[in-house]
């Protein structure tokens, strides 16, 4: 059956028209920024209690974390830590001591600000964060980096000691979905972090100096 | 005559799929002690994650659980993901146990041992592994425009899946064994204006023998 030229013409055009939207689409969503939202849920560590009434004080900086990138390789991206941070890390103290109190304020440069709720205060804050993606790296998945910042100081405001945790999460990844696997290796990320933290953070010598001392002072009172 | 000459070549192509698709595969054993599962004892499967490039991928576990949860015997297997949840932090990446010995002090661990009971897991098998490729070669080239497309050429390449099971026996504390696999393809596509893949998957074999492996391993029949 021959098709009318009119009809084969319309087609040709349409087919034309097609593939140009189709092109110009692919290289626009090509150039389009990468806005991610860290979202989904990490578990509840299973860990001995430390037995110390702690504050807690989430700056800002790390409560509203966003991390902003651009390069020729990897295009522009911002990755907002939105509600993750703060969430998990009040799921992980909780797990870690039997009293948290979360600290509104602390400032610890103000000399001898005393705080008699609390044995000790803790504060995180993000050090660095960062990402690959398989075209930087040449490796088969997406990965991703924070270092955080743990800094204990006693009731005075005197620092106890300052750690730095780093967790690493990685992510196969799948075609066109970027932003997901950079989501799924930050998640992993925080989780890992997490994980060091949970488990070693009682056993830092400075920490167990301090305990002592904490503990001598309860049995003398 | 024309209708079963055609019929003939499209079998002869079947044939030649089947034939050339197919992957070889090895399975070893190494048995320390005797195993067995009661009704109601179940296993986990864990890949074991070293942050590098050739780490077991999620997906084999997965293909080797669906294996074990099917068939004539089925195993219980519990899924890797809500056991890591479950025990976090004491499986994550970087903590996880390595030796049987290290599995001992992690049972004192408060809760842990407990939790292991409740869940009735037996067996821990660690797997590790990755399918990499091994060699390729030829050309094919496509192109595609608002007129159509196509595909002239023909490219192989092999693929070698190496992994390995150890077995934890929970009940007893020590490690019962090891069971290896080890899968080599070729695959093929042939680009005659439509690109006809010929594919082998060493992968899928590995995963297959494994599992069938480690359920005669678990249940000793």
């Amino acid at each position: 059956m021959k098709l009318r030229p009119d009809i084969k013409d319309n087609a040709k055009t349409a087919s034309k028209r097609l593939f140009s939207f189709l092109f110009f689409f692919t290289l626009l969503s090509a150039c389009a920024p990468s806005d991610i939202v860290i979202e989904g849920s990490l578990p509840v560590p299973m860990v001995k209690k430390i037995p110390v009434r702690i504050g807690v004080h989430y700056p800002d900086a790390f409560a509203n974390f966003v991390h902003t990138e651009t390069s020729k390789e990897i295009g522009a991206w911002q990755i907002d830590f939105g509600e993750q941070n703060v969430d998990f890390f009040r799921a992980l103290f909780g797990s870690m001591f039997t009293e948290v109190v979360i600290l509104e304020k602390w400032d610890s440069d103000i000399a001898g600000v005393s705080n008699e709720d609390t044995q000790g205060v803790l504060v995180p804050q993000i050090k660095k964060y960062g990402f690959l993606t398989p075209f930087v790296s040449g490796l088969g998945f997406y990965s991703a980096s924070i270092e955080y910042d743990l800094t204990l100081f006693d009731a005075r405001g005197a620092t106890i000691f300052n750690w730095t945790v780093v967790g690493y999460g990685k992510s196969e990844g799948k075609a066109f979905a970027k932003e997901e696997a950079v989501e799924q290796a930050t998640l992993l990320a925080i989780r890992d972090a997490g994980a060091r933290i949970a488990i070693e953070f009682d056993k830092q010598k400075a920490f167990k100096s301090w305990f002592r001392s904490l503990e001598k002072a309860e049995n003398g009172s | 005559m024309a209708h079963k000459l055609k019929a003939y070549r499209l079998g002869l192509l079947v044939i030649v799929f089947i034939v050339a698709g197919c992957a070889s595969s090895r399975v070893e054993e190494f048995r320390a002690t005797e195993t067995g599962m009661v009704s109601g004892e179940g296993l986990v499967l864990l890949g074991r994650a070293s942050f590098s490039d050739n780490e077991t991928k999620e997906s084999f576990t997965d293909c080797m659980a669906d294996s074990l949860e099917g068939g004539d015997r089925p195993l219980r297997v519990v899924p890797q993901n809500t056991f890591r949840d479950n025990f976090y932090p004491w499986f994550e990446p970087r903590v996880e146990p390595t030796s049987a010995e290290e599995l001992k002090k992690l049972f004192m661990e408060p809760g842990v041992k407990d939790l292991i009971s409740s869940s009735n897991i037996r067996y821990i098998a660690w797997i590790e592994g990755d399918t990499v490729r091994v060699d390729d070669g030829g050309t094919m080239s496509c192109t595609i425009g608002p007129w159509g497309g196509g595909c002239l050429g023909f490219s192989y390449w092999e693929e070698d899946a190496s992994y390995k099971a150890t077995i934890w026996d929970l009940e007893k504390m020590i490690s019962a064994g090891q069971i290896s696999s080890d899968s080599r393809g070729t695959s093929y596509i042939a680009g005659v204006i439509l690109p006809i893949p010929i594919l082998a998957r060493p992968g899928n074999a590995a995963c297959n023998a494994l599992a069938d492996q480690l359920r005669e391993f678990l249940t000793g029949s």
